[in-house]
């Protein structure tokens, strides 16, 4: 799924014929003083990130005068561009209004069609009341109708421009391929319905059909900006369909607590089971690694590259779950990775590595290993199909232990 | 002068395979494993050298699994012909 930003989805939301405030996106502290001027105040200051909740983050400011303007840009710079990398600042127009309202579309995993939501106690408060959210599952086949609407307003009779707002919303997450559109608040001011924050989540396989929204990355719940390592694992799959490949690097904070430890998994249960056992022999994983779904070989051996990468790796672990995926192609992939990232030693790796095959072809998957020298290495354990996820931390642990040990045996991985 | 045997795979590689070594191989390793999308290889043995049982509009297409067996047998039973470039973007 790639989320928008508020600036993204509102543009998507006025292209459609939903009113949105006036506002300028701009970089600097200067050009938001600017277009401030340009709107006039009171203007709302907005830090475009895909952070939930950025009202109590102190992410968006209402300023009235010129000198709380300059006050509150330069802590909005300062601070936080450090702490959430600011690097866009939409200024809007403020808004006078009494309701706010909370619309929204998304997709329902229960019923699989798309399911309307709509709340008159709208606003940052949203979640606190998430009982006054009335629902109305759609029949894709007819859309929106007049049924619905009156369902929705608890059959109270509607201002005719709310039902073409709904309406509208309903023709955006059709036709952007949407999981969610959502707009929270809605408010009626000036004789309209207005748009004041917005929320549009693109469904990630239907992305190719959105070329025109540059998304770099479709991983779901990201914070924050995507790495130069995520965007790349992104490409693998960009052009190619035959499997998935999701990496994603654990936070700075995290990456401080303990043992780097790179990882990739054929599934994102084993890969998540696989982190929580490294964590729990006292190991901090350096990023999350699912290539699964059958993927070639070409992709594992790209997802390995930039797995071992990234900086201060003090050890690798492989795991697959019990699949129907083909294991030797997973098996070429990884050796061809480990023969270009260790050309001296024929692949054999200078830090501890677990590699764990079950599933179809694993047997395959082990001779290959050996065929190629690389189970041989002092700093290879390979495990079968009789082991589970705690039996690979458990003897990567005794791996590294014993490996660092012995001087000079433990090293950085290199590409 | 064989030459080389080169085509582009769809995630964006490219495989190459020096014919000029291919004759003196005693394995033809990279045939072995070869698969395709289809029900029959990419690499067929033809006058004694691999060549190809699809057009190159098909390979690019993704009728090369990328499944890498060409390269990785040709270089421990074969003559260590076989390069696959896989750039990482």
């Amino acid at each position: 799924m790639a989320k928008l930003t508020e600036f993204e989805s509102k543009k998507i939301i006025r292209e459609a014929g939903i009113a949105v405030p006036r506002g300028e996106l701009v970089s600097t502290s200067i050009q938001a003083e600017e277009a401030a001027m340009r709107i006039g105040l009171p203007v709302v200051l907005k830090i475009q990130s895909l952070y939930s909740g950025r009202f109590e983050k102190d992410l968006i400011k209402i300023v009235s005068s010129v000198e709380e303007l300059k006050r509150t840009l330069n802590y909005m710079f300062d601070v936080h561009s450090s702490e959430i990398r600011l690097r866009k600042l939409l200024v809007e127009e403020k808004y006078i209004y009494q309701d706010e309202y909370y619309l929204s579309v998304v997709s329902d995993d229960v019923t699989l069609s798309p399911l309307l939501l709509f709340s008159g106690n709208g606003g940052i408060d949203i979640e606190k009341n998430r009982e006054k959210i009335r629902r109305r599952q759609l029949n894709i086949l007819n859309g929106v109708t007049d049924e619905d609407i009156s369902f929705l307003t608890n059959g109270a009779s509607v201002n005719l421009d709310f039902g073409n707002v709904i309406k509208k919303l309903y023709g955006i997450y059709r036709n952007m391929d949407c999981c969610q559109v959502e707009v929270n608040p809605l408010v009626f001011s000036e004789e309209k319905f207005v748009a004041l924050d917005a929320k549009i989540i693109i469904d990630g396989d239907a992305l190719y059909r959105h070329k025109e929204l540059g998304v770099q990355l479709t991983e779901e719940n990201l914070n924050r900006d995507p790495t130069s390592l995520e965007i790349s694992a992104a490409k693998i799959d960009e052009n190619d369909h035959r499997g998935t490949v999701h990496i994603a690097e654990l936070d700075q904070p995290l990456q401080k607590k303990g043992t780097r430890i790179a990882l990739n998994c054929v599934g994102t249960g084993v890969s998540l089971s696989i982190m929580d056992e490294l964590i729990e022999q006292g190991y901090m994983p350096a990023n999350f690694g699912d290539t699964s779904g059958n993927p070639t070989a070409s992709k594992l051996y790209r997802a390995i590259k930039l797995i071992f990468s990234q900086k201060d790796i003090k050890g690798f672990v492989f795991a697959s779950c019990v699949s129907s995926q083909q294991l030797d192609n997973t098996a070429r992939g990884i050796i061809k990775a480990l023969k270009d990232i260790y050309p001296e030693t024929g692949g054999r790796p200078d830090i501890p590595c677990v590699f764990m095959f079950r599933g179809a072809w694993d047997r395959d998957a082990m001779v290959l290993f050996e065929e190629h020298g690389i189970s041989d290495s002092e700093n290879v354990i390979m495990l079968g199909r009789d082991s589970n996820e705690y039996d690979v931390a458990c003897e990567f642990d005794k791996l590294y232990k014993n490996r660092r040990s012995m001087p000079g045996n433990v090293r950085k991985a290199r590409v | 002068m064989l030459g080389k045997l080169e085509f582009n795979i769809l995630s964006g590689g490219k495989v190459s395979i020096d014919l000029n070594k291919c004759k003196s191989c005693s394995t033809k390793a990279c045939i072995r494993n070869c698969k395709s999308s289809k029900t029959r290889p990419v690499l067929v043995l033809k006058d004694g050298v691999p060549d190809l049982d699809f057009d190159f509009d098909e390979l690019e297409k993704g009728a090369c699994t990328e499944c890498l067996a060409c390269e990785l047998d040709c270089e421990l039973y074969g003559n260590k012909v076989v390069a696959i470039e896989l750039p990482v973007m």
